[in-house]
């Protein structure tokens, strides 16, 4: 398919990781962070880290919408999905993620009526086909998925759709990049900025990074050629001493965004105040609630939400992960208490979470290469 | 994922992805669209065109 095959040439590719060879100082160590899920999941996938030379590490970023979800709001869910005459609709990932006590599957099988979603269009539909129903969405994900629920909120209140409601639980990509750069843990010399994001809110929302923190960022697609390119990009504005917010992913990404996404999304959102990140805390105005136009589709008006804030399991080290402290196999329980199929943390269960991706694509490399 | 065909009416698009299979997909945020476009396609949404230009 255009568009595709041509990002994964891999004679391309070689050429360009020739050419990110040649861009390095020799004895400089580059710390690359990768913003979004995506772009960890084809890392490794594709084997991408492996065409880098050693002193260029890439480091996993907080854009794994399942990963941030912090215990307590899948706690919410749970509730939520055991109230009466509920149906509970998720993206397929949310099932498997532990809250303090079970999961949204576990309450499948206790007989709450849970219902895997591929779009929160699907779950109005399901709404609309069950009117004497009550049917929730857990709305999950970074300015890439709000839209969707956005459109269908319009869509619910256009057709007068009573009895179909959002969890709102969308967060933004900005406030977390901030909190990372003020955290004392990391140093980062640039940024692969996310693509998918970028396609609505635009390259512009990253300027902050070169000219409040110095960073490079480069806005990249999600193949592997798109990928090794953007890395090549960051490492020549730094040896240029350069800073600046570059696109690499311009066939998809404008460099206003999605105006028609952004105005919808401010219609049928507000800021939260502040919202709890897995592993990274509250963070100030980082996520979306329904607004008060719509507040009459707000799951969290129509019912009675626990709101109980839950620690993380002591052995999870999820937090770490997602800050880019310690590598997925780094943590204590990664591959042996805590796997794809029994996962612990978040980390392992969506296929974007760096744990997870490493674990499916690359654990056995990384035991040949510790071996 | 690559446009079929187009529900201007119900503002939604019958768009098929590269594996072969086939989704009814929300074109309101990309309006106007064509057969034989290609489209950024997420949770049912589409985002986005594929072939834009640079930005400055």
């Amino acid at each position: 398919m255009k568009f595709v095959d041509e990002f994964r040439d891999a004679e391309l590719g070689r050429v360009v990781a020739g050419e990110i060879v040649a861009a390095v100082e020799p004895g400089r160590h580059y710390k690359v962070m990768e913003v979004c899920g995506g772009h960890t999941h084809s890392i490794y996938k594709y084997g991408v880290d492996d065409l880098l030379p050693s002193n260029v590490e890439l480091v996993h970023g907080p854009g794994c919408p399942v990963c941030v979800i912090p215990m307590g709001r899948v706690d919410d869910g749970i509730a939520l999905a055991h109230e009466p005459g509920v149906i509970f609709t998720c993206f397929g990932d949310m099932l498997r993620v532990p809250g303090s006590s079970q999961t949204l599957l576990d309450a499948k099988a206790d007989g709450a009526d849970v219902r895997i979603v591929y779009s929160p269009l699907d779950a109005l539909r399901i709404a609309k086909q069950n009117p004497e129903r009550e049917v929730v969405f857990f709305a999950i994900g970074f300015e890439t998925t709000a839209p969707s629920t956005a459109l269908t909120l319009r869509r619910a209140r256009a057709e007068s759709v009573g009895n179909f409601s959002v969890m709102c639980s969308h967060v933004t990509i900005v406030p977390p990049l901030r909190a990372l750069l003020e955290s004392p843990d990391l140093r980062l010399d640039g940024f692969i900025g996310p693509g998918h994001v970028a396609t609505v809110v635009g390259a512009r929302p990253f300027q902050f990074l070169p000219d409040q923190y110095g960073k490079p960022v480069v806005i990249s697609g999600f193949e592997p050629l798109d990928i090794l390119q953007s890395v090549l990009m960051v490492l020549r504005q730094l040896g240029a001493g350069r800073a600046t917010v570059e696109n690499q992913y311009a066939r998809v990404v404008p460099w206003e965004g999605n105006l028609r996404a952004l105005e919808i999304m401010a219609e049928v959102f507000a800021l939260r105040p502040h919202f709890e990140w897995r592993g990274l805390g509250f963070i100030s105005q980082s996520a979306l609630r329904i607004s008060d136009a719509y507040a009459e589709w707000d799951a969290e008006e129509r019912f009675s939400v626990p709101g109980v804030r839950v620690a993380d399991p002591k052995a999870c080290q999820c937090g770490e992960v997602l800050k880019g402290v310690i590598k997925p196999w780094e943590c204590k329980v990664f591959g042996t208490a805590c796997t794809p199929e029994r996962p612990i943390g978040t980390c392992m269960v969506s296929p974007e979470g760096a744990c997870a991706a490493y674990y499916n694509y690359g654990r056995f490399a990384r035991e040949r290469e510790v071996a | 994922m690559r446009v079929l065909e187009v529900d201007a009416e119900r503002g939604l698009a019958l768009c098929c992805a590269q594996a072969g299979e086939r989704a009814s997909v929300e074109i309101g945020l990309v309006e106007p669209v064509t057969a034989g476009e290609l489209l950024l396609v997420h949770a049912g949404t589409a985002l986005g065109r594929a072939g834009g230009e640079p930005g400055p």
